[in-house]
């Protein structure tokens, strides 16, 4: 058994109701790491071993597979934010590329509690079931009388039926959206924390499986032993020391971007029809720190808290206690809508979390839709009564329960944006990439993110590769947002280093203070391997590749682009008055620093140079 | 005679708990440089001395402090041009970040 690791993978098969156990090779482990990669691994090699075809494969099919991983570092005390876990799925309902999402929380390191690294999921269940890993016992229980329950009326029964005096339980699980297969449902877990993106929940909900509850006493090790300690030290220091991570984000949480993106004229609103919103501030950070918050909440083990817990004490949309919202969520919600209401926005939050919704994406689809109301292409009757227009609190969070129970325009607006608009004739409305919601920042004013959303494996999506972190924080070194020039390299920097963060499962906010080497540093401390800087961000390479070379065989090619209204409609007005994305200037770079094809498709001296076959 | 120009300076997150205010007016020469700028708040506000502190490098004054950014009219300062970077329109907004991250 490799350290850092538990050394066991669990194997369930749910259509016959078996689980069986097994270790990974420390060879691929090296090659792949943990979450992500691993995931990817194991589902490329799933797939050539069944001879499934995929590239016609239902993402709802019983051969759809799911993994939930976690990484090396997850769950060692001293490892710089070791509290998330990935999920991974052969086919995306919602994009029809590979399905990804991440989440903190305790759930990941509660996993490895349990004796385990990850879960590899295939088949499905007649019956609706979860799943219980604690302290190294597996077992599949009858959820039949679970299905229809919210995320947190499920968590507090689970955690009433499951509790345990040795040791605290953490449940991951989906809520009325996933049980619909709604297409932008996400996994939940700890009440508040999300697997948002992708629809994974739709993916868990169409194997009938409603929650995986984890929990044990089991601890990984180091393979440095004492001597993992000045390693740690070192490297917390180095994130208390840094200005972002010591003080920006414990002191302001992410909210505190709504101001900072808004005053560069890129924080999309009204659908992405402008970028600049004179009026901002009722949904600012500031605002949020000011009226609602209640105090910071940090994953597990983690040293920076980013995290809010908020309260709104009266009015239509009191909320006892919540978490969050996050930057995203507060754009999507609000300023993508034009709703400049945040009780509003937090209530809507709060809603998404309890029935299992993708922020970004429900947001997304709900501006979409005001568009297409306020420019007639929604008749009346599927309306139903609802007055939709940008700006309306009421409606934003009205139509949250209805995306959630599918009812009325709800059933449309619960499948994303990409296919709601093609529902009502209008595609171009949907600010997608690959089907998938963009988040918020306009590539029209910041020119490598666009790159980023166009060429991301998982459709448009700011994660994948950060470039925001130059282009706007000024990390690791402060670059032109509106210039062209090298933004292929940062591009291709970041998701290659992402990935490898993605695969350690460690968090993204680590990287504000952490580079390449740190990881390898971190890594060789923990497992004993010795690498370097170098060979992190190839690790990460060969992740994002593999991902690119199963998206191929799923059919998924030729859509690395940006919705038209990006590429042709300049922002309005505003500091970034007069832009547009001009993505043909970095394409064709891109594409060829990566050594892929005019199709982004890896070209076959690209995967054998990375040891893929 | 050099022009006089009004400016909007705009503050936030914790800066805002310096001075009070969420914005102001200013009234400079046309072609003040940041340096004026902030030589001018140090002057006019009860707690400017503590704002230019917050905002300069502990070690060196006459140096921002790392990942504190401004930004005239959208556009992003360069790390070791603020001080010296000029102003010279009417109308013109300057914001003031602390250091920020997320996302």
């Amino acid at each position: 058994m490799t350290h850092g690791y538990m050394g066991k993978q669990i194997w369930i098969n749910l259509s016959k109701h078996k689980v069986k156990t097994n270790d990974i090779d420390g060879k691929i482990l090296q090659q792949y790491l943990g979450g992500k990669g691993l995931g990817l691994k194991l589902i490329y090699d799933y797939v050539k071993s069944n001879h499934l075809n995929i590239t016609t494969m239902d993402a709802f099919s019983p051969n759809n597979v799911l993994y939930f991983g976690t990484g090396p570092g997850t769950g060692i005390k001293g490892f710089p934010c070791p509290g998330r876990y990935h999920v991974m799925a052969l086919k995306s309902p919602l994009t029809g590329s590979i399905g990804s999402a991440n989440s903190g929380g305790s759930w990941g390191p509660f996993l490895k509690f349990a004796g385990f690294d990850g879960i590899f999921i295939e088949g499905k269940s007649e019956k609706p079931v979860y799943i219980t890993i604690l302290d190294g016992k597996v077992e599949i229980h009858d959820a039949s009388d679970l299905w229809g329950f919210t995320v947190f009326d499920l968590e507090d029964e689970l955690q009433k039926r499951h509790k345990s005096e040795n040791y605290q339980v953490s449940i991951t699980s989906i809520g009325p959206s996933g049980e619909r297969l709604s297409l932008i449902g996400c996994i939940m877990n700890d009440k508040h924390r999300a697997a948002g993106r992708t629809g994974m929940g739709a993916v868990m909900g169409s194997k009938n499986l409603k929650a995986i509850v984890v929990g044990g006493t089991k601890r990984p090790t180091t393979a440095a032993g004492e001597d993992f300690k000045p390693v740690s030290q070192k490297m917390l220091k180095k994130m208390k020391d840094n200005p972002v991570t010591g003080e920006g984000l414990p002191k302001l949480g992410t909210a505190v971007l709504v101001n900072v993106v808004n005053s560069t004229g890129s924080l999309p609103l009204n659908n992405w029809q402008q970028a600049y919103n004179e009026n901002v501030e009722p949904i600012s950070g500031e605002t949020l720190a000011e009226k609602y918050l209640i105090k910071a909440l940090p994953c597990w083990g983690c040293t920076i808290a980013c995290g809010r817990t908020v309260q709104v004490l009266d009015g239509p949309f009191a909320v006892k206690y919540s978490e969050g919202p996050e930057y995203e969520s507060i754009w999507a919600l609000g300023n993508s809508c034009g709703v400049m209401d945040l009780p509003a926005i937090i209530k809507a939050n709060h809603y998404c979390n309890e029935f299992g919704l993708d922020t970004i994406s429900v947001g997304s689809s709900i501006a979409c839709a005001m568009e297409l109301a306020e420019k007639g292409h929604i008749p009346e009757e599927d309306l139903q009564g609802l007055i939709l227009k940008f700006g309306d609190p009421s409606a934003m969070v009205d139509l949250i329960w209805r995306a959630a129970y599918q009812t009325g325009i709800g059933k449309y607006i619960a499948m994303g944006s990409a296919k709601l608009a093609e529902h009502y004739g209008h595609p171009e409305l949907s600010m997608s990439v690959k089907s998938l919601e963009m988040p918020a920042y306009d590539p029209r004013g910041i020119k490598g993110i666009g790159l980023n959303y166009a060429t991301s494996n998982r459709g448009g999506c700011h994660v994948t590769g950060y470039t925001i972190s130059p282009e706007v924080i000024g990390l690791p070194e402060q670059i032109d947002r509106l210039s062209y020039e090298g933004k292929e390299v940062w591009v291709k920097i970041f998701q290659d280093f992402t990935s490898g963060v993605n695969s350690t499962v460690n968090c993204l906010f680590a990287t504000f203070a952490l580079g390449a080497g740190d990881y390898a540093e971190l890594l060789t401390a923990v497992t004993g391997w010795d690498i370097n800087d170098g060979e992190f961000l190839k690790i990460g390479e060969r992740i994002y590749n593999l991902e690119r070379h199963i998206m191929d065989k799923l059919g998924i090619k030729n859509q690395d682009t940006l919705p038209k209204r990006l590429l042709e409609e300049p922002i309005p007005e505003g500091p970034s008055k007069g832009e547009i994305n001009k993505l043909e200037k970095m394409l064709g770079k891109y594409y060829e620093l990566r050594g892929w094809s005019d199709e982004g498709i890896p070209l076959p001296e690209k995967l054998k140079e990375l040891g893929i076959d | 005679m050099d022009e006089l120009i009004t400016i909007e300076v705009r503050i936030f997150a914790t800066l805002r708990d310096i001075l009070g205010l969420k914005k102001f007016p200013m009234h400079i020469k046309a072609g003040s440089t940041i340096r004026d700028l902030l030589h001018t708040i140090q002057q006019v506000f009860d707690k400017g001395k503590e704002f230019i502190k917050e905002v300069s490098d502990p070690e060196d004054l006459n140096r921002i402090r790392d990942h504190v950014k401004f930004m005239i009219n959208g556009i992003i300062l360069f790390q070791d041009k603020i001080l010296d970077t000029t102003i010279h329109k009417d109308g013109d907004v300057i914001a003031i970040f602390p250091p920020i991250g997320g996302g």
